[in-house]
């Protein structure tokens, strides 16, 4: 059959299906995607892969080099610490501890978050000026601080570091929420819908929530980094997880003295860290402004 | 002849919170009385912060008005929900860049009070939809297009469309033909006067431009801080004016003309 639609759209792209058609456009972009999917897969099946077991020590082996440096050995393909355990699987089991316990919390504080935000956002008067100045006294404390004041409670552990960053993150996604869902509730479209005699329900679902995607991405974006950065940071300080978890930065803390020794057990968590947090928000900041673009 | 809108004492006072507990009342507008025929234009004037665009709210239902009753056909609607409301009097907002949701097609923009305030079948609502596109000059392919792939003069096609797709009574529109430019104002103008003919349909124009005021209105009201200082046959009232405030509107109005 002939194609009449040479010179039309051929079909019609809904506002978010255009912004990722926009992000598809962006190279860097969807490399640091596939990277993302990479390292969310390796968190999902990494015990499966890893080619040690989590507290694997191989005595005869401590403090081997990554396998491109001389002395190095490819079945330690990272090198080894000095216990002798494998750097590789190590690192594959942290990405479990690190960013696999970042970004359940993140979910969960997400989800949380928004109903909680969403509730207070619709409604109005006493209630929402409640929340409202509660959660501007929670966010003026920085949330690795009101994580460690949590923790310093709680007590130190793997398990408690995912609840107080929870917890740090809570009013975060609260207040973000609630903010756009009142900044959406006085526009004119809201008004219309309202007219038309809509519940809030549907008020809820056809003209605020997909309009404040861009708050979700963003925020989310955010959260992700700072639920890791707090997460290290605490493993780090040696109040989050406890060795043998090789949490990165339990990892980090651990081989701080052998800097000099063996720089590479150093190095290796923290790239891991790095390039974790950079993929991040090059994915998130691509999308946000994939989604701002795609409006107009 | 009964008229299909009678304003009774009519009064909104916006209350301000100051911190928790200190608060203040701001009028917006006094109690106002008027009534409105069906099949005519009524045109509120006046200059801005007088009170037009509340009162426009308050008898569409978008604000509740702290006093007063508004009767349509008899029935006051100043206690009813959206719902009763929302098939008897209808509101298109001034700029419609802001009142058309971004992320709706226009087809489901259109068919949200259909859905919501009849028992049409999906076909038939799919009828409706198109026929209102066509009232208004779009197509019926328009329906699966979003806001942004339209002009602002196409967009306020949609919001009159969306005001008419329910049948109502009364149309209120505030400063609907401020933000289009001038080609475009006399197209949405004409599309306005022969939809009125058509269904006999009531209009309430909250308006700047007198020239327009004159050529569009049978009544007039001129509103000065709240209150309504002149009302009657538009071209009595423009000929004629008796309060200093309807003069001096006037008058700025002819200085903008000469230049
Ligand atoms: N949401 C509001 N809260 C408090 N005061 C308002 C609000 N909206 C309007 N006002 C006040 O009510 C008065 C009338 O405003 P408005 O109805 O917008 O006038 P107009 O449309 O004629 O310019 C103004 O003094 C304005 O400051
Ligand atoms: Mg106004």
């Amino acid at each position: 059959m002939a194609n009449h639609n040479v010179f039309r759209e051929d079909h019609i792209r809904s506002p978010l299906a255009h912004s990722w058609f926009l992000y598809q456009q962006n190279t860097i972009g969807m490399v640091a995607l596939w990277a993302l999917i990479f390292i969310l897969i390796l968190t999902v099946i990494g015990p499966w892969i890893a080619p040690y077991p989590m507290d694997h020590k191989d005595v005869s082996a401590l403090l081997k080099a990554p396998s491109w440096v001389e002395h190095g050995e490819v079945h330690f393909f990272l090198g080894t610490d000095d216990l002798g355990r494998d750097l590789l699987s190590q690192i594959i089991y942290g990405a479990q501890l690190t960013f696999g316990g970042a970004f359940l919390t993140v979910f969960l504080a997400l989800v949380i978050g928004s109903v909680i935000g969403i509730i207070g956002g619709m409604s109005s008067g006493m209630q929402a000026s409640v929340l409202h100045h509660f959660l501007d006294t929670l966010l003026s404390i920085p949330s690795l601080l009101l994580a460690i004041i949590i923790i310093s409670v709680l007590g130190p552990g793997y398990f408690n570091t995912l609840l107080a960053v929870f917890l740090a993150l809570l009013p975060l996604f609260t207040r973000a929420v609630y903010r756009a869902v009142h900044d959406e509730l006085n526009k004119e479209y809201i008004i219309a819908l309202r007219l038309d005699g809509a519940t809030p329900l549907r008020i809820l679902r056809y003209g605020i929530l997909p309009n404040i995607v861009e708050t979700f991405v963003s925020q989310t974006t955010r959260a992700l980094t700072s639920a890791i950065l707090d997460i290290t940071a605490l493993g780090f300080l040696g109040l989050g997880a406890q060795r043998p978890l090789p949490e990165w930065g339990t990892m980090l803390s651990d081989t701080m003295e052998l800097v000099f020794l063996a720089p590479w057990t150093v190095t290796l968590p923290g790239l891991a860290i790095l390039i974790t947090i950079l993929i991040i928000n090059i994915v998130g900041e691509g999308l946000r402004q994939a989604i701002l673009k795609g409006m107009d | 002849m009964i008229p299909v809108l009678s304003v009774n004492k009519l009064s909104k006072s916006y209350v301000q919170h100051h911190g928790l507990f200190s608060k203040k009342a701001i009028t917006a507008f006094a109690p106002v009385s008027f009534e409105l025929e069906q099949g005519k234009t009524l045109a509120i004037v006046g200059e801005s912060g007088s009170g037009k665009s509340s009162l426009a709210k308050a008898l569409t239902g978008v604000i509740t008005p702290s006093s007063g009753s508004i009767c349509i056909d008899g029935v006051n609607m100043a206690d009813k929900d959206h719902k009763q409301r929302c098939c008897q009097i209808r509101m298109i907002f001034q700029d419609p860049t802001t009142s058309l949701n971004p992320r709706s097609q226009i087809g489901r923009i259109l068919k949200s009070p259909l859905l919501l305030n009849t028992e049409l079948s999906e076909q038939e609502m799919d009828i409706r939809v198109s026929d209102a596109l066509r009232q208004v000059g779009l197509l019926t392919e328009h329906a699966q297009f979003y806001p942004r792939m339209l002009s602002s003069g196409q967009k306020q096609r949609v919001a009159l469309a969306r005001a008419l797709i329910l049948k109502p009574k009364i149309i209120v529109a505030d400063e609907v033909l401020a933000t289009l430019d001038v080609s475009v104002r006399s197209q949405i103008i004409n599309l306005i006067l022969d939809v009125q003919r058509e269904q006999n349909i009531s209009f309430i124009m909250v308006a700047h431009n007198l020239g327009i005021v004159r050529h569009i209105s049978d009544e007039i009201i001129v509103m000065h801080e709240g209150h309504i200082v002149e009302f009657g046959p538009t071209a009595d009232v423009l000929d004629n004016p008796q309060h200093t405030i309807t003069q001096r509107l006037l008058m700025n109005q002819q200085v903008q003309f000469r230049k």
